[in-house]
């Protein structure tokens, strides 16, 4: 079966990258990974993103009114 | 081989497609077929496993399998111990720390090949078993075992734990689990599930919602973005868009809108609705706190959100564009963002990525980030799904 890493550890259905070559975690507290070669994108609640070339994935941050901070957005 | 479908097989598509939403959403009532299960069940442990028939436990759902499971399998315990009364117990927080850890790591020892979450794939195999694409003996033996209907199965050496299918399901148009009322799922002992357009929250939130008692002040502290999303999809749904006006209307003011219209070619895979790409800032004040959100929808679902920006905001461009992140070290060799969701894929120039593949750039470099202004990101913007 084919290798699939979730790139969104932290979010409740997960996004999933598929067919790279290889997936690295450059951060993980912000959850930003470097993925080598093409791939896809998956999740459960929206669309297939495909990725034609090797790219960055990073996480929108929020902002958080009461702690004054931004923090990483999750669903 | 076929190259191309007749008409009379066109229109069997549908047919078969219907008759699996039907098994699931229609049928479910009448529970699993236990002659088919155990007929199918055996064939499986035999053909496979080279084992004999495993005894069957029939379970009312998920909860009562899992419970009996650790029972037995980590208490040495008999099904005759087995009572309602620890079901009861579970929901009251009653039981013992241990037992419930126990409990939640054997829902992770459910099959994947057995149970609802294979009509998609064996319906599709199903529509060329009929169309005489396909037939294949143990595909046919395994399609038998999958239409029983059972919901989901724990199978072990000599015994498998079969869970019936829940006895009510409510749902929407587009076949997702939905109730503006009450519970959309409900189990033969009781256990429910409350749904919005498929997506699942608690029973303490849906009452809250139901009442009117869920405020804005719990709305804006909520951490998970697609909670915020069904709250306002119930508001909405319930009430009209005045429901979520009425919500807000006491701690928000809209302050700017912004448009990004995209070319036909970027709305594929989304639902093309007039909302995506439109982009409001609300901006206001609770318990002296200022408070800010960008009003936006998801280009798949067209669920709409509200996302926390820094009150120090004044349009929505810019505000929108601040919740992106990227490196400062890579900012300037972007070649284009796409989103999807909460996440960002960023392309960028080929030294860059060569850079990256070598592990040229320092960890420290890596982990610093930056923002960019409304014009860029949107003028870099490719996909949103």
């Amino acid at each position: 079966m084919e290798q699939m890493v979730n790139v969104a550890p932290t979010s409740t259905s997960g996004h999933f990258i598929k067919g790279a070559k290889n997936v690295i975690n450059i951060d993980n507290i912000n959850d930003t990974y470097f993925v080598d070669g093409e791939s896809e994108l998956v999740t459960q609640n929206h669309t297939t993103l495909k990725q034609d070339n090797s790219c960055l994935i990073t996480t929108q941050m929020v902002f958080n009114p009461f702690s004054k901070m931004f923090e990483k957005s999750k669903d | 081989m076929k190259e191309k479908l007749e008409q009379h097989e066109i229109d069997l598509m549908s047919v078969v497609s219907n008759k699996w939403i039907k098994l699931a959403f229609d049928k479910c009532s009448d529970g699993i077929n236990k002659p088919a299960f155990e007929e199918g069940i055996a064939w499986l442990y035999k053909r496979f496993l080279d084992l004999g028939a495993p005894q069957v436990v029939y379970c009312d759902s998920m909860l009562d399998a899992v419970i009996k499971i650790t029972l037995v399998k980590d208490y040495g315990k008999e099904l005759s111990d087995f009572s309602p009364k620890i079901m009861d117990a579970f929901h009251n927080g009653e039981l013992d720390a241990d037992f419930v850890t126990k409990i939640k790591e054997n829902y992770s020892l459910k099959s994947t090949y057995i149970g609802w979450s294979n009509y998609g794939w064996v319906s599709f195999y199903d529509f060329f078993t009929q169309i005489n694409v396909l037939n294949h003996e143990d595909f046919n033996n395994y399609q038998k075992l999958i239409e029983s209907n059972v919901f989901e199965c724990f199978e072990f050496e000599n015994v498998v734990f079969a869970v019936q299918p829940p006895n009510k399901v409510i749902y929407n148009e587009t076949l997702l689990p939905h109730n503006l009322e009450g519970p959309s799922i409900i189990f033969n002992d009781g256990s429910d599930f409350y749904h919005i357009n498929g997506f699942s929250i608690s029973h303490e939130l849906f009452e809250k919602l139901k009442t009117n008692t869920y405020t804005f002040q719990e709305f804006i502290s909520e951490e998970n973005e697609e909670i915020k999303s069904a709250v306002i999809s119930y508001l909405e749904l319930k009430n009209g868009p005045i429901g979520v006006y009425d919500f807000i209307k006491d701690n928000l003011t809209e302050v700017d809108t912004f448009v990004d219209k995209k070319e036909d070619r970027f709305m594929e895979g989304t639902t093309k609705s007039m909302n995506i790409g439109v982009y409001t800032l609300f901006k206001g004040n609770i318990n002296n706190i200022d408070i800010a959100y960008v009003r936006c929808y998801c280009p798949s679902t067209d669920r709409m959100f509200f996302l926390g920006v820094d009150p120090e905001n004044t349009n929505a461009k810019d505000a929108i564009a601040s919740l992106f992140r990227v490196p400062t070290v890579l900012k300037n060799s972007i070649k284009t963002i796409s989103r999807q969701g909460e996440k960002f894929s960023i392309e960028f120039d080929e030294e860059t990525i060569a850079k990256l593949q070598n592990n040229q750039f320092s960890q420290e470099e890596l982990n610093t980030y930056t923002t960019i202004s409304g014009d860029e990101y949107f003028s870099l913007m490719k996909y949103e799904f």
